[in-house]
């Protein structure tokens, strides 16, 4: 019965394939797959010189299958540049999304938050980390790719949230002081949506 | 609005009882007998039927023994008295048909029923479907009912009719629910047609416009037999206008203005026959449909406009023992997605609940613009359909159906991106060959009827896009028969059907390897992976039957009861089977299980019908048992705690497939009295109560009892206008108290009650007809939610609506 289910949808194909014109995949090939961020990369550099520390969470298969893959944060005590880098690896070449990113300043923002980080969107002081903006969109607000971090004995976790927040209706979602509507309210407090959230354990000794 | 098509309803199944069906009990009323001056008393019923397809012929010239004894009636009736016992000629006269005769031998009373055969010239066979009465509960809205409905969406048109209730996912974007089914366990046929489409999403709404139909019928309960194996929820009969067959131009346009949601949609049918070629009818219908974004009582639901165009046409020819009709049909749409919409996350989705409002509701604008995130659809559908009269045999009907169903989605994204997200390609050709058999005659009281037919499907599915479903090819072929016997007071019926499914979804490599890490694929199903680039094909096909038994027993003229009992099975859809990524409409993690098998429906209704001149109901109860019922639902780990999947947008809950056993049962029913004949007073109830029995909980979506009442007075003239109708309808709606928060995400809204009203006259100049009709729903401007609304997680439903109609008939 098997083989006759086999014949039949081999012949039913056949006869789809002979009468259906065109039906191999033509001008729906627009969709891009490099939309979907599967890699943030932290590279924190000691702002007195020195080797750059690499962490980061990277789902190279996208959502679901292998779980992402967390390489925890682990940091000297001291001062650091740490920028971020965005990769979408569901392409081949892998793509670079962090210059998108820059270039969409204005409707976009990374939130620093949780246990391990005391900034502008968490109220942590004992944290391990003190993070602060470095860098900023044409309209002068933070985004969140370049930051200063200071580092002491310590550990917890941190999470990074990439929010994007397109205009409505011609209005900027994106406005002053995001990050410190988070550190009192949550992400429910701001609007736009998540496109990226990722938590990474921080180890500072 | 609840009230007003249950007239239409209880009157359309009575006369498709009189249609088919030699009842003289029923026909007797209507008319006053014949009386045959030979000082007998033997009464004899005469009824005239068209040979093609059993409709009753009316006004044909009865003769008995050679003396006139009168014309039938509306019903092809007529009642002969004061004839004597013993052998009597009845001869039938009509100018559009060739006469008749019967010679029979009669007792103290009788009855005949004369085919009468169309003229060769009349060209007079008609392309319907014989309407038989379905032994399920059914309502069929048409006419005035369904042009109260004009310029609003499938689910919307049916939304009054007991039992069924919409699965909302936008302004006026919703999928109807039928006894708590919907999408792939509610087929919907189109002129004839399955239709075939995306229709597994929640947020995917039919891609019909009710405009092209002028009837559409709602059947309550499992009806695999005739309408494939997946309608085990019921069916919805969306049917276009008969075709036209004197000469001359007929048609109707409608415009409807729309003020929440402010826009209009406009309608328009032309048939014409030309007097040259009398054979032929062409019908042209065209809408086109503009509407910016609704407003809830407090706030605009931006990006909730939508834009909507359709054109067909149809060709119809009828020879002297065929008819052949050919049809096109398009529809393209582009439809808004509410902005307040937070799907992208768990936390986003979870934080939005708690607010009560849309984030960031105070920029939100009812405007036109469509931006992202939108739905972008096109459906073609053509249809070539013969019918042929086979002497004495019966009438063959065969069709061929094409549909292309393109469906893309746009989300909100970076500038920087471009095109859709997820892009759906459909093909679908559907074959069906019916017979029908010429009635068998056992006695005058007894007759058969009864059809066989084939039915072939051959599908192709083709998706681009973020991972979601995987490209499919289907065939499927299936047989059925059904034969009913009709009496004087009952009538019973049994059908069986066999289907065969047959369907290879490729998987892309990183969805097969998704499926397999996640535990519903075993690494080497399906052949394994053998390259890295070659997608692997997942073979699986399905033996399903159906079968049903149905009997109906009129037991005066006003009451009559149904019984139906059915099994169904259904295949799973190819979504059920493989979907496998972030589902579009929820922020889960959702995973198919590829080794499904059919889940099998058992269900068992019973129907009493009231009809006189001032009551009108029905009442149905239900009960289906559904073995293996397909479910999405939380994935539970060997922990007995949920499951999450860490995504890079954070942990979402995982759902999977999985058969469970369900129960679903219930009852509706409404009530029109007319106890003045300006005075229309309608109530109607269905309480629906579903459970999932292998785990102990409820399911997902089960609309709340609801109860709607109206009254509506008539006048038949008021200043120059005619046919004057004022109507208020109330509809309470409880809150659903039978849920399972971890597959419902958030705890069911608060009941609600809301009110609506309609206004309608109608002038007449020269020979046309001008219908006006000022409708209003929610008037109160109540703020509410809706349990089976996708848009209850994060905004009200629209407020306040009023519509203006104006429709014109020629």
């Amino acid at each position: 019965m098997r083989n006759l289910g086999r014949y039949i949808s081999g012949l039913v194909w056949f006869c789809v394939v002979a009468i259906v014109p065109g039906c191999g995949g033509d001008e729906v090939g627009n969709i891009n797959e490099p939309e979907v961020i599967t890699t943030i990369t932290l590279t924190a550099t000691p702002t007195g010189g020195g080797a750059s520390i690499v962490a980061g969470v990277d789902d190279p298969d996208g959502d679901g299958g292998n779980p992402p893959i967390v390489t925890p944060l682990v940091l000297s005590p001291g001062t650091y540049d740490m920028t971020i880098n965005l990769q979408s690896k569901l392409s081949t070449p892998p793509a670079d999304i962090t210059q998108e990113v820059r270039d969409e300043g204005i409707t976009h923002q990374l939130f620093f938050t949780g246990p391990a980080v005391n900034g502008p969107a968490s109220a942590q002081p004992a944290a391990p980390l003190g993070q602060a903006y470095a860098d900023a969109d044409s309209n002068g607000l933070p985004v969140g790719l370049a930051n200063k971090i200071t580092a002491s004995a310590g550990a917890g976790l941190l999470t990074i949230t990439l929010r994007h927040m397109p205009a409505v209706n011609g209005v900027a979602v994106k406005t002053a002081a995001l990050a410190e509507t988070v550190r009192t309210m949550g992400f429910s407090g701001i609007g736009g949506s998540t496109d990226l959230q990722v938590n990474l354990p921080v180890t500072v000794q | 609005m609840g009230k007003p098509f249950t007239s239409t309803l209880y009157r359309a199944a009575a006369t498709g009882a009189l249609v088919m069906v030699c009842t003289p009990a029923v026909a007797q009323s209507a008319a006053s007998p014949a009386v045959l001056a030979n000082h007998c008393a033997a009464t004899l019923d005469v009824h005239i039927i068209e040979a093609f397809d059993h409709e009753p012929v009316s006004a044909a010239n009865i003769t008995v023994n050679h003396t006139f004894a009168g014309s039938t009636d509306e019903h092809g009736r007529l009642k002969v008295e004061g004839l004597c016992a013993g052998k009597v000629m009845v001869e039938a006269a009509h100018d559009a048909f060739e006469p008749g005769a019967r010679l029979i031998t009669l007792g103290p009373s009788g009855s005949v029923e004369i085919e009468l055969k169309f003229k060769v010239e009349e060209y007079a066979v008609e392309t319907k479907v014989t309407r038989t009465v379905d032994m399920r509960s059914t309502a069929t809205i048409s006419d005035e009912a369904l042009e109260r409905k004009r310029g609003q969406s499938l689910a919307e048109a049916l939304a009054d009719v007991p039992g069924v209730s919409q699965l909302r996912s936008g302004n006026g974007l919703a999928k109807p629910i039928v006894r708590g089914q919907f999408g792939r366990r509610l087929p919907i046929i189109v002129d004839g047609v399955r239709h075939r489409a995306q229709d597994w999403g929640l947020d995917h709404a039919p891609e019909i416009d009710p405009a092209i139909a002028d009837r559409i019928s709602v059947v309550r309960g499992a009806s695999g037999v005739r309408y494939g194996p997946d309608a085990i929820g019921g069916v919805l009969l969306v049917d276009p206008p008969d075709m036209r067959r004197s000469p001359g131009v007929e048609g109707q346009t409608h415009l409807v203005g729309f003020s929440n949601g402010w826009g209009g949609d406009l309608s328009t049918r032309v048939q014409a026959v030309p007097a040259s070629l009398p054979a032929l009818t062409l019908q042209l219908e065209g809408s086109l449909k503009r509407q910016a974004a609704a407003r809830t009582p407090d706030y605009a639901l931006d990006n909730t406009g939508q834009e909507q165009w359709t054109a067909g046409a149809t060709l119809a020819y009828r020879a002297s023992e065929a008819v052949y009709q050919l049809s096109f049909r398009h529809l393209a749409a582009e439809l808004g997605v509410c902005l307040c919409y937070r799907i992208d996350s768990p936390s986003d989705f979870m934080a939005q609940i708690q607010r009560g409002k849309p984030s960031g509701f105070e920029l939100y604008r009812a405007d036109a613009n469509i931006e992202r995130p939108y739905q972008a659809l096109a459906h073609d559908l053509a249809v070539a359909r013969a019918r042929w009269t086979l002497g004495n045999v019966g009438t063959l009907t065969g069709t061929y159906a094409f549909q292309y169903d393109h469906r893309r989605e746009y989300a909100l994204v970076r500038q920087a991106v471009s095109g859709s997200q997820f892009a759906f390609r459909l093909w679908t050709h559907d074959i069906d060959l019916t017979l029908e058999h010429t009635p068998v005659h056992l006695s005058d009281h007894h007759h058969l009827i009864g059809s066989i037919g084939v039915v072939g499907m051959a599908q192709v599915h083709s998706y681009d896009g973020l991972p979601l479903v995987p490209d499919h090819k289907a065939g499927s072929a299936g047989v059925f028969a059904a034969e009913r016997l009709i009496a004087d007071e009952y009538e019973l019926e049994a059908g069986v059907r066999y289907d065969f499914l047959a369907r290879t979804a490729a998987l892309d490599r990183d969805d097969f390897l998704r499926l397999v890490r996640s535990g519903q694929l075993l690494n080497d199903a399906c052949g394994g992976v053998t390259d890295a680039t070659a997608k692997i094909n997942c073979s699986s096909t399905f033996h399903t039957v159906s079968a049903s038994l149905g009997a109906l027993r009129r037991f005066t003229t006003e009451w009559s009861s149904k019984l139906d009992l059915s099994v169904a099975s259904r295949p799973p859809n190819p979504d059920e089977q493989y979907l496998n990524g972030t589902a579009p409409s929820f922020p889960v993690f959702g995973l198919g299980r590829p080794n499904l098998g059919a889940e099998t429906t058992y269900s068992a209704s019973i129907t009493a019908t009231y009809s006189s001149a001032k009551l009108a109901g029905e009442a149905s109860a239900f009960g289906n048992y559904i073995a293996d019922y397909i479910y999405f639902a939380p994935a539970i780990g060997a922990d007995g705690m949920p499951i999450f999947d860490v995504l890079i947008r954070g942990a979402f809950p995982r759902f999977v497939t999985r058969p469970v056993d369900a129960v679903f049962y219930g009852a509706d029913g409404g009530l029109t009295a007319v106890p003045l004949p300006w005075l229309e007073i309608g109530a109607q109830a269905s309480l629906i109560r579903a459970r999932n029995v292998t785990d102990h909980s409820y399911l997902v979506f089960v609309p709340s009892n609801n109860v709607r009442s109206s009254i509506t007075v008539k006048r038949a003239q008021v200043w120059g206008m005619s046919n004057v109708m004022a109507s208020v309808a109330g509809s309470y709606t409880a809150r659903q108290s039978r849920f399972d928060l971890a597959a419902d995400l958030a705890p069911p809204p608060e009941a609600y009650f809301v009110l609506g009203g309609t206004i309608a006259a109608e002038k007449r100049v020269g020979n046309q007809v001008i219908k006006f009709a000022l409708q209003g729903a929610n008037v109160l401007g109540r703020r509410y939610r809706e349990y089976t609304s996708l848009m209850r997680y994060f905004a009200d439903q629209p407020g306040r609506q009023v519509m203006l109609r104006v429709s014109l008939l020629f």
